[in-house]
């Protein structure tokens, strides 16, 4: 006998159910934390090894990073900090809820006051995946064209903050700075632009940004 | 290729609602432009993955709802060509109000001939 059940389902519930359990143990330990998605190249391994650099003596800091292999970036950002847990997703282009659950048991969740999650690089993928973050963060950069804004629309709207990385290089590469911001703007009005070097050491925009919205995270949770 | 994560936990989500000994036949998905998902690659990944399951036969469904807009400053609903498509009143911001959906409908399904099962026998109990 043929038979249509209706279903009415969200596709990604278990992955939302999983993620809605990170959060509430990084609401438990205090922790604030970001996921951080950008393309390949764009600089998030290298933005978080100054970030991590100057937040020094400033907040605890810890790191979850996906990569498909190897584990440069891991070893990469143990230089500045010890909580460094590597991810490697094969062939998987993202990470989801359950991989970071089980990375975060490797963590002292309550001796960070700020965790990455460092995404796979791909400005697609990792979007429709909640992982349990506070925020999430969408990096470009002037390397990779200034339409990427307008072409990745899920990524810019969803995003609470968003980055424009190597304006260094704006004196070499065409890169219309006005229409990117207009794009952005198009796309969410809410998530402030921050347009920074890691290049030129020039982040400060950004880590007073996320050392804002841990400090607030922070007072929220003491309230 | 998202896509194969996508199919992978669609599966999961048909599993759970399949009824037992059942076999799939189609399943009906909603997944809007937000997301990203090629269609193509979608079928591609939704063929592995039901194969390795044993439904090589069954059908993926994939009903894809247009972009919305809503203007803030006059209140116009639309479908975009293009996101960074402006409202006719000139205003440069917009607000999505549709195409982030992904939802699995329904399914379809082959039920297994009922077995005859005989009435339960009559135990009378106590006094009358």
């Amino acid at each position: 006998m043929n038979v249509t059940v209706p279903v009415v389902e969200n596709v990604l519930k278990v992955n939302d159910e999983i993620a809605l359990l990170n959060r509430r143990m990084f609401s438990e330990a205090h922790v604030y934390v970001i996921d951080l998605i950008g393309a390949p190249g764009s600089g998030k391994t290298a933005l978080l090894e100054l970030t991590l650099e100057q937040l020094t003596g400033i907040a605890r800091t810890g790191v979850v990073v996906g990569d498909p292999a190897t584990a440069r970036d891991g070893q990469r950002l143990a230089r500045f900090t010890r909580h460094v847990v590597q991810i490697n997703t094969g062939h998987g282009c993202h990470l989801d809820a359950n991989q970071v659950r089980q990375a975060i048991t490797r963590l002292p969740l309550s001796d960070l006051d700020i965790l990455v999650i460092e995404n796979v690089g791909n400005l697609i993928c990792p979007v429709g995946f909640d992982l349990g973050q506070h925020a999430k963060v969408g990096l470009f950069s002037v390397s990779e064209g200034d339409d990427k804004a307008a072409k990745h629309p899920h990524l810019v709207l969803t995003a609470n903050a968003l980055i424009l990385n190597k304006i260094d290089l704006l004196p070499y590469v065409p890169f219309d700075v006005p229409r990117f911001r207009e794009d952005v703007r198009h796309l969410n009005q809410m998530a402030p632009l921050m347009e920074v070097s890691v290049a030129r050491r020039q982040i400060d925009p950004w880590t007073h940004w996320l050392l804002a919205q841990a400090d607030k995270a922070q007072t929220n949770a003491s309230s | 290729m998202h896509e194969m994560s996508i199919a992978m936990e669609l599966l999961g989500l048909i599993e759970r609602r399949l009824p037992p000994d059942a076999t799939l036949e189609a399943a009906q998905v909603r997944i809007g432009p937000m997301h990203g998902v090629v269609a193509e690659a979608m079928q591609w990944a939704w063929q592995a993955t039901v194969a390795e399951k044993g439904w090589p036969k069954a059908r993926l469904l994939i009903d894809t709802p247009p972009w919305q807009l809503k203007c803030p400053a006059c209140g116009r609903q639309w479908n975009p060509q293009a996101m960074d498509e402006r409202c006719a009143c000139g205003h440069l911001e917009a607000r999505v109000v549709g195409g982030d959906e992904f939802l699995l409908l329904s399914i379809d399904v082959v039920l297994p001939p009922k077995t005859a099962v005989p009435p339960p026998a009559i135990t009378k109990t106590g006094a009358l």
